[in-house]
């Protein structure tokens, strides 16, 4: 009894209520209009022969009946990849990789079909196989794919949204709400569909370059003694001899470092200076017009 | 169809065996009964609605875990009322079933019980799934605690008998 004892244990953690099945019966069965005849009791009338011609005509009853009322072969499956992805291949070659969780309904003939027609809840990719006579549509909950020959990916993606990522081809995706919003997907496309429409995930925005902005302007040579006096703290300075042409003037940009405006001054202007290493600084002594 | 439910009275077997212990294992998901009970109802009429393309890789049961889980979870999206987080469902194994299985078991076992004497029943059920010892049974019922005891005992041979061939629960 160990092993019952063991099963006892295992349903005792459980909260666990009765319920009425009888009662849950009848209403499946009135919700889906089953009707569930009682089993009749048959009587059995042998046979005569005499009643040989009468069978006869009954079985070619029987028979034509049975060929005019025989059941269709289905036109649709449902699978379900409840514990492990699932590959479908479907008679025209398409593919379905249906990911784990997910439940496929598609054709298995196509007898009298325009169309392959797919149902999808969950994720999954579909490899189509090329056929302009048969577009290939899939729907997943409000979004329509139409495609006549391609490779894409269907996926939930986050906050109910569906991604859509087209790998082959091309592919029309469409709210089944309202065929306005309606986007054409080529390869490598990835969009999310979302309640606001379609959204475009491989965008980049384009990167704008720094504007050029040119400082040049035209400036005294007192003014760029000055400038240069003033950015460096005082460490070029005029020398007590300098000669300077402070009205004299020249274009220069004096955002740029020190030794750009120095090696500037160098190819526009007269301009000559000692460098004392030691303190390191510049004593102008000639800054005049070139 | 091929998935032993060809027919309605078969359909019904199925209906009756797996009923109860799904509104078991969603209410203890939801926490409302009545809407455990829709959420079943719904996964057997899709189960109906499909019987004849729909193509079952693996067994009815696992079918019927993953379907119920799939409802609940559309149900849970459609109502505002019901605060569950879906993760927690979505991340509930599916290997072995071992979230369904108790209340299966639970279930048959409860079915089993009914055939019993209603005393027998009664004391093993206290004692069994309300986990009441010996001496508070006998103090309850006013009887002796070997009478408890021998109810018990009578019990579990009972349903040792009755469940044997019990697929369910004897795998």
């Amino acid at each position: 009894m160990n092993k019952l004892n063991k099963i006892l244990a295992q349903s005792k953690d459980i909260h666990y209520r009765s319920v009425d099945t009888d009662k849950a019966w009848d209403k499946f069965r009135a919700k889906a209009n089953i009707v569930q005849e009682p089993i009749k009791n048959t009587k059995v009338i042998p046979l005569v022969p005499k009643q040989w011609l009468s069978i006869a005509a009954g079985l070619v009853l029987l028979l034509t009946a049975t060929f005019i009322f025989w059941p269709e072969a289905p036109k649709f499956e449902t699978t379900m990849a409840s514990v492990e992805s699932s590959v479908i291949k479907m008679i025209d070659g398409s593919v379905i990789n249906l990911d784990k969780n997910s439940e496929v309904t598609y054709p298995v003939n196509y007898d009298g079909l325009d169309e392959r027609y797919i149902v999808l809840t969950g994720n999954a990719t579909f490899d189509v196989a090329h056929n302009p006579n048969m577009p290939f549509r899939v729907l997943k909950d409000d979004l329509l794919i139409e495609v006549l020959g391609t490779e894409f990916t269907l996926t939930g993606g986050d906050n109910g949204n569906i991604e859509v990522e087209n790998h082959e081809g091309s592919v029309r995706a469409s709210d089944v709400n309202d065929p306005t919003i309606t986007i054409v997907l080529l390869k490598g496309d990835k969009v999310n569909f979302t309640p606001e429409g379609f959204v475009d995930l491989n965008y980049v925005a384009p990167v704008i370059p720094e504007p050029i902005i040119d400082h040049t302007a035209t400036y005294s040579l007192y003014e760029i003694y000055f400038h240069l006096y003033e950015r460096s703290n005082g460490a070029i300075d005029l020398h007590p001899n300098a000669k300077i042409d402070g009205r004299s003037t020249v274009r220069m940009d004096l955002t740029q470092n020190l030794q750009v405006i120095i090696d500037s001054l160098d190819e526009k202007t007269n301009f000559e200076y000692n460098y004392a290493q030691q303190v390191d600084m510049i004593l102008i002594k000639k800054l005049l017009e070139k | 169809m091929n998935q032993g439910f060809s027919d309605i009275n078969s359909f019904e077997t199925l209906f009756r065996t797996y009923f109860e212990p799904l509104v078991n294992f969603v209410n203890s998901r939801i926490n409302h009964y009545e809407n455990s009970e829709e959420i079943v109802q719904d996964t057997f009429m899709k189960l109906w609605d499909s019987r004849d393309t729909l193509v079952i890789r693996t067994s009815v049961k696992s079918y019927l875990y993953q379907a119920t889980k799939n409802t609940m979870i559309d149900f849970i999206r459609k109502s505002k009322h019901i605060n569950v987080d879906i993760d927690s469902i979505n991340h509930i194994p599916i290997e072995g079933e071992v979230d369904l299985d108790p209340y299966i078991i639970r279930s048959e076992l409860e079915k089993a019980l009914l055939t019993l004497k209603e005393k027998n029943r009664i004391i093993f059920k206290l004692n069994k799934f309300e986990g009441l010892t010996y001496k508070e049974i006998a103090e309850h019922l006013n009887m002796s605690e070997r009478g408890v005891e021998d109810n018990i005992s009578r019990a579990v041979k009972s349903l040792k008998d009755i469940l044997k061939d019990n697929k369910h629960i004897f795998k």
